[in-house]
């Protein structure tokens, strides 16, 4: 029998790395919420071996990931549609809506940065985002993503520098994140 | 054609992102896990997976499974050629007998309307797939521009 509280702690353990790799990928709070709810659900079935499993976090990671993209895979239809539709006259608005920071010592400023930098992935579309942040964050090859997401290699190789040329430029919109 | 790339500018990126703190997440996770699982409990074995159910029931459950099969199984390859199975087949016939005038009244129409499309011609399944098509780009068309607008909109906000 599972102890609640014991399970509790685990997921207090867990959860800000298990629901950063879910909303990054997806790019919304109330789905990445769906997604870390049912991996640990998933988890809680496996509880006996992850709680004494030194890979537990690489665990949770991996499940996270996959119900993410599944997730993804699921709408895919849709935000492709769409996503073709937006458009980099956007990077003004973007730039516009990141308030500026009003106070100017070192820790502030490299918080700002960092928090002007999740934002910025946060409004890459879903097809620039998701090979990017596959990249950067989960350590994949550029063929594992083609592979993972079952578009060529060509596509992500121009959609990962397409993301980095974004966040560049709508990082250099931004005073605070000059620094990057 | 491989987009080309600034080393320099991949490199402080990946750094800048490697960097990056989790996200903290939501207050309501763990309390809606704890409810999920709470639900979970509470509900009777036999709306559980299988796989949970108590070792008993689940003995009896794979019996109950083996037999049906079994019993399909015997009467698809050999029952055919049992009395029973003969008495069965007349019994369902005579069941289904007052069906039969709404069945006949279904394939006459069926003849009917295969006549009228054979008599109208390819021409009208044309006319219907440029309109089913037609539609079709309107709805999307439309559904695109109300997007474009809505992202728009919510993107000038402050």
């Amino acid at each position: 029998m599972i102890d609640p509280s014991q399970f509790e702690s685990f997921m207090r353990a867990y959860q800000n790395m298990v629901f950063s790799t879910a909303v990054r990928l997806v790019g919304s709070e109330s789905d990445a919420e769906d997604i870390s709810q049912e991996v640990f659900l998933r988890a809680y079935e496996h509880y006996e071996e992850l709680s004494q499993s030194p890979t537990a976090g690489g665990w949770l990671k991996t499940v996270a990931r996959n119900l993410a993209l599944n997730h993804l895979t699921r709408y895919r239809a849709r935000w492709r549609l769409f996503s073709e539709v937006e458009h980099e006259d956007q990077d003004e608005g973007f730039a516009a809506a990141i308030p500026a920071p009003d106070l100017h010592t070192a820790a502030l400023e490299a918080a700002d940065r960092r928090q002007v930098l999740e934002a910025a992935l946060e409004k890459l579309p879903t097809y620039q985002r998701v090979p990017l942040v596959l990249y950067h964050f989960d350590n994949l090859s550029y063929e594992e993503i083609a592979a993972r997401l079952k578009v060529s290699l060509g596509k992500i190789k121009t959609d990962i520098h397409r993301a980095r040329e974004t966040l560049r430029r709508r990082l250099a919109h931004n005073p605070v994140a000059t620094a990057c | 054609m491989e987009p080309l790339s600034d080393p320099k500018w991949e490199t402080e990126l990946a750094q800048e992102l490697r960097k990056l703190p989790d996200r903290e997440a939501p207050a309501t996770l763990i309390p809606r896990v704890m409810a999920a699982l709470q639900a979970r409990v509470r509900l009777p074995w036999w709306r559980r997976t299988w796989w949970q159910w108590p070792p008993a029931a689940q003995l009896l459950g794979l019996l109950a499974v083996s037999s049906v099969l079994g019993l399909i199984t015997y009467y698809a390859t050999r029952g055919w050629e049992a009395a029973l199975v003969a008495g069965m087949t007349q019994q369902v016939q005579a069941w289904l007998e007052p069906l039969r005038p709404a069945w006949s009244c279904l394939v006459s129409l069926a003849n009917a309307l295969a006549l009228v499309l054979r008599q109208a011609g390819q021409l009208v399944f044309l006319a219907v797939g440029a309109c089913s098509l037609a539609a079709y780009v309107s709805c999307v068309g439309l559904g695109t521009a109300v997007y474009r607008v809505v992202v728009r909109r919510s993107s000038l906000k402050p």
